[in-house]
């Protein structure tokens, strides 16, 4: 079934719609989850929340790239467990190893003051992904969209590790230099 | 502004954009020798052809030189629990290297010359593509380290570090063997590969050691089967794994090298460096149904020591991995 007719469904209200996007993206929201979470009942936790979302968000939403669409749901549903997690111990995953490496891009520790300068932020980082080259840009958002590790990432492009890790230094800092160019740290 | 308000900014990026980063095609590797500095090749009497490895797929098609030899019981049962490929060639003695036969069969490596000091030394050069992605050997020896310490206690109660071992080896990416800016190893002059060799439904000849959990315990029951499948039947049927996990795959990748080469005059000694390819395993994504009730990171080592017993490993691999799930 193409995504078209799973919108469909979902714009029906036809229950049939959160079995077929099981079906469909069930797994790729799991490792999507998993990526962050690195618990297996938690990941199934998340799919499961990103099928209620999904349910809820549609309509008004009508996705023109439904994967892309539920696999956002899923990762903030995840990114939410895994604060929660992370508050009592130190989470799994790649959470923290991407999040320290992103650390290198802001020199200080302050979190955005407002949603003006959050909406901003979005903005300009899209933007910025938007515009790198194209290797360049799948590695970034394999790294710290789909948190995937370096070594997924080195296996899948058929890239050393070494090889993975500078680019994603050299991307690193350019997205520091645009974030200080746009007045953002 | 923190680390955190970016990786929520860039989940918000648009769709079309995640999308396409689904989209990877891994690069054709193409083969260039490297020959660096050799030091003297000379040939002595005795010693098989130099070939140059040409990749067409299938292992009788490889030209390859200086393979490792599996000789002996000893080196037999270095391929157990507590084989490790690195170990291996830092241990073994340069005498038992072999070469291949110019027509890219394998020598015999079973020959059980391993103790005869008279034999006369070979001098191989081998010449190894490059730029495969990095090997964490460390998680291997970790993994393999905590089986073992396990099949010798004879111990239910798995050792307070193993599950760190498992955690760190699971979430490791090279960074503890990797400095951010190492050089890539020429990552563009690699060797035409076409993604490795599948092999297919290899034979297997002899006796094969299957590895299986029983009570939280590695064991190990030999038996003479024929064929690759076979063996992962019987690993299946021995862990108590159902017909849902499948193995999926079997290929030959080969690890990041420059030439290797090893020189004997009878009066210097010998170099070398770990080559040879990695034997690849897949298996469906399904194993991991069976984490609940088998220890993930025994089962692992218990089917990656079964799929490397000389039986069932191709000869001039030195380390077998496993690929859960793609």
């Amino acid at each position: 079934m193409d995504d078209e007719q799973i919108v469909e469904l979902y714009w029906q209200r036809n229950e049939n719609a959160i079995n077929c996007t099981a079906e469909k993206y069930g797994k790729y929201c799991y490792s999507v989850a998993y990526n962050i979470l690195g618990d297996a009942s938690d990941s199934e936790e998340s799919v499961n929340d990103t099928y209620l979302d999904a349910w809820n968000s549609m309509p008004p939403h009508r996705p023109s790239v439904l994967s892309a669409f539920l696999g956002k749901i899923t990762r903030r549903t995840a990114i939410d467990k895994w604060r929660r997690k992370s508050a009592d111990k130190r989470g799994s995953g790649q959470v923290p190893d991407a999040l320290e490496e992103l650390s290198e891009c802001i020199p200080d520790k302050q979190s955005v003051e407002s949603s003006f300068e959050a909406k901003h932020l979005s903005e300009v980082i899209n933007d910025f992904i938007r515009r790198l080259p194209e290797t360049e840009q799948k590695v970034f958002v394999r790294r710290y969209w789909h948190v995937e590790s370096i070594q997924t990432i080195s296996d899948k492009f058929g890239f050393s590790q070494s090889k993975v890790k500078s680019m994603l230094f050299r991307t690193r800092d350019k997205l520091r230099e645009r974030l200080s160019r746009e007045g953002l740290v | 502004m923190k680390a955190e308000d970016i990786f929520s900014a860039i989940g918000e990026i648009d769709e079309d954009i995640i999308a396409s980063s689904s989209e990877v095609k891994k690069p054709k590797r193409k083969i260039i020798l490297m020959i660096g500095t050799l030091a003297a090749c000379i040939m002595f009497a005795g010693v098989g052809a130099l070939a140059i490895a040409s990749y067409g797929g299938g292992v009788q098609n490889r030209n390859i030189t200086a393979v490792p030899q599996q000789n002996s019981q000893e080196g037999a049962s270095s391929q157990s629990s507590t084989y490790t490929g690195a170990e291996q060639y830092e241990s073994s003695d340069t005498d038992n290297y072999d070469a291949v036969e110019d027509n890219g069969s394998a020598k015999n490596t079973t020959s059980d010359n391993t103790d005869d000091e008279s034999s006369e030394p070979y001098y191989h050069i081998a010449i190894r593509r490059a730029a495969g992605s990095d090997r964490n050997d460390d998680a291997e020896i970790q993994d393999d380290a905590a089986a073992e310490s396990v099949y010798q206690n004879g111990t239910d109660e798995m050792p307070d570090v193993q599950e760190d071992m498992a955690a760190e080896s699971e979430g490791q990416d090279g960074n503890s063997e990797d400095s951010l800016f190492q050089e890539d190893i020429a990552p563009e002059e690699s060797f035409d590969i076409s993604e490795g060799e599948d092999i297919g439904t290899n034979t297997v000849s002899g006796t094969t050691d299957i590895y299986y959990l029983q009570d939280g315990i590695l064991q190990s029951a030999s038996e003479e089967l024929s064929d690759i499948r076979t063996v992962f039947d019987e690993w299946k049927r021995l862990n108590g794994i159902g017909e849902d996990v499948q193995l999926t795959g079997t290929w030959i990748e080969y690890s990041d090298s420059s030439v290797e080469y090893s020189s004997f005059d009878g009066e210097s000694g010998v170099t070398y460096s770990p080559g040879g390819g990695v034997f690849m395993v897949g298996v469906s994504k399904e194993l991991e149904n069976y984490y609940d009730t088998l220890d993930p990171v025994l089962l692992r080592v218990s089917l990656r020591n079964t799929m490397s017993s000389p039986s069932v490993m191709p000869s001039d691999c030195y380390r077998c991995d496993l690929v859960i799930g793609e």
